[in-house]
């Protein structure tokens, strides 16, 4: 972040940063954790937010204890008339911000119109994706060019989205470790249940919450259910009290569905023991008072990535094979809600209250080792480092693409932030041995390729450093960059795995802002040696865990 | 401004974008303006 300015009689002035965040109201939640742990880190600076007027309002509550001031952008539509466009309007608003004068601008939402947001502030320092004078999308720090290989062109990142804005914002994700207290010690055995979420995808059918329910309450006989919600998820909340299966539970089903506003929650929850719900708004409203929890990923939801930033998290997702989907992919029949076994979950709320909640600095929640062998994921965070360390605990052997992921993991923080994650070596499945033989020719091949770019771009930077560059000789050289690029892209095309190494390195350069011709070359020559870099540790830990299975399982002899 | 103004304006921009011209800063306000009612689903008709 940049430098404290000080003002004429010699105090220090703080430095004004303005977060932009127009995604939903849990994405502002967890940008609010976030920018609580970038001023532990940078006490010298004050954050004012700007999001939408329909996603702030509700978190008022919270984000005046956190920001300077929340600028609410109105809807839209609410600068239309039946007369036309009230562009005038808009433009106000516009310069309302403007006028506080920001020194740097952090834009945490990978949108188009938050790009242009980002632009039409002023300010010196800009994060996050922005544009240039043609209206080009750019930006030039490591954690967004991170997210933009990883998160936003597949699924082969571990880290979770308040980590990331952290990166972004700080330029490191790591930070004071907290511990997990080592028992919860259940207060009375109070349940908060959401059991619903933004789109039809991401959250169980009535029919098999209620088969939960009743399981629950059957196991543990003296608990109390209390559902949560919204007013639009009022009419969901009456079909699961009208169940035929919860007849007999009438009197241990509290719902609060509709009833209570945001700012009520954290008050009402004081008295939950367990809260259990989908990627939601809510889930991440009550981690943040350190109640357990457990969600439930499906759809299109990123276990890892969007879990609730707690070390008394654990989140649970099928291994379908096409979870996570996107938001866009249709389906008809969502085969991961009913992958997602009810008797998993149950088992795990079971084993919580017989255990009375128990949690490690090291491993996170601890759970009875008879869960082990469910035919579902359970991901459990720990914060010893100062970030949210997520790992599989019930798997004995991971596939080919959650060891990508955990290499990912290891490799970019490495590289961009100079963590070394201390991990045990992922098991793998025996079977899936020809992938990483595969994978490591891969490697090779990018790296091949990868080295000639570093060659190139050195060679266009000793040009342009001569007295009187030729043009002759920077026109060929840059054409083979093209060339690498283009093979690069191709390359990784056919092997989706390597996307998050070729589209770091190529963005890192081509999505720059307007930089000087010798600036560019240096940046370019750098994304290959960063690549290079990355291409080793990868390698490295591709023959690693080869080897370590050959030793286990030697070949065949002919 | 009137909406086939305002739809006039933008088509402009939009050109400028796709030839990578320059824009200025009252077109870039415009350009997010039109992207706000675009991911905002705004019904075409109140446009």
């Amino acid at each position: 972040m940049s430098q404290n300015q000080t003002s004429s009689d010699g105090t220090l002035t703080k430095t004004r940063v303005l977060i932009i965040q127009l995604a939903r109201i849990g994405d502002v939640l967890q940008t609010c954790t976030a920018v609580e742990r970038a001023k532990a880190k940078n006490p010298n600076s004050t954050f004012y937010l700007l999001g939408r007027k329909k996603f702030t309002t509700g978190l008022a509550f919270l984000l005046k204890q956190t920001f300077a001031e929340v600028f609410e952008l109105p809807e839209s539509k609410d600068f239309l008339s039946s007369e036309g466009v009230n562009f005038e309007s808009f433009e106000s608003f516009i310069d309302h911000v403007n006028t506080f004068e920001f020194e740097e601008i952090i834009n945490l939402t990978f949108s188009n119109s938050a790009s242009v947001l980002t632009t039409v502030i002023n300010s010196r320092i800009k994060k996050g994706i922005y544009r240039d004078s043609k209206a080009i999308q750019v930006f030039s720090d490591p954690w967004t060019c991170y997210v933009h290989s990883t998160v936003l062109t597949g699924a082969y990142n571990l880290l979770n989205l308040v980590d990331l804005f952290v990166g972004i914002i700080t330029g490191s994700i790591s930070g004071p470790p907290s511990e997990a207290h080592a028992s919860m010690a259940p207060n009375g055995k109070h349940i908060f249940v959401h059991p619903f979420a933004s789109q039809s995808k991401k959250f169980w059918s009535t029919d098999r919450w209620c088969e939960f329910f009743f399981k629950l309450m059957r196991d543990v006989p003296d608990a109390t259910i209390h559902l949560l919600g919204g007013p639009s998820e009022k009419k969901f909340a009456v079909n699961i009290l009208k169940h035929p299966l919860m007849r007999s539970f009438s009197e241990r089903i509290i719902s609060h569905v509709g009833d209570i506003n945001i700012s009520q929650i954290p008050e009402i929850c004081q008295q939950a023991s367990l809260f259990i719900g989908h990627d939601s708004m809510i889930g991440h409203l009550i981690s943040r008072s350190n109640i357990p929890s457990i969600t439930l990923a499906l759809g299109p939801v990123r276990a890892e990535e969007t879990v609730p930033y707690s070390p008394y998290s654990l989140t649970i997702y099928p291994r379908t094979k096409c979870f996570p989907c996107t938001v866009e992919h249709s389906c008809d029949f969502y085969q991961c809600h009913y992958d997602l076994m009810v008797n998993s979950l149950s088992g795990l709320v079971k084993d919580f209250f017989d255990t009375s909640g128990t949690f490690s600095a090291t491993e996170g929640w601890c759970f009875n080792s008879a869960l082990d062998d469910c035919n579902v994921n359970i991901a459990v965070s720990t914060m010893k480092h100062g970030w949210a360390f997520t790992n599989l605990k019930n798997s004995s052997a991971l596939s080919f693409d959650e060891v990508l992921k955990v290499f990912y993991r290891m490799t970019f923080l490495k590289i961009i932030d100079d963590i070394d994650v201390v991990d045990k070596f992922p098991t793998i499945r025996p079977e899936e041995m020809p992938l990483y033989l595969n994978y490591k020719t891969t490697l090779h091949k990018a790296l091949e390729l990868i080295t000639f770019g570093e060659i190139f771009s050195s060679q266009i930077l000793a040009e342009l450093c001569r007295p009187n560059p030729s043009a002759g000789v920077l026109q060929p050289l840059a054409k083979k960059i093209n060339e690498i690029e283009g093979l690069l892209v191709m390359f990784t095309n056919s092997r989706p795995g390597l996307l998050p190494l070729t589209h770091y390195i190529t963005s890192s350069y081509s999505s720059r802002p307007d930089d000087d011709i010798l600036s560019q070359a240096n940046i370019t020559m750098n994304a290959f040696i960063e690549g290079k870099l990355l291409c080793h540790i990868l390698i490295e830990l591709t023959e690693t865990i080869i080897d370590r299975q050959t030793k286990i399982q030697p070949p065949m002899e002919k | 401004m009137k909406f086939d103004e305002f739809q006039k304006t933008i088509t402009g921009i939009l050109q400028k974008v796709k030839t990578q011209e320059d824009l200025t800063k009252e077109e870039m306000v415009a350009l997010l303006l039109q992207q706000l009612l675009e991911e905002e689903n705004v019904p075409k008709s109140n446009q």
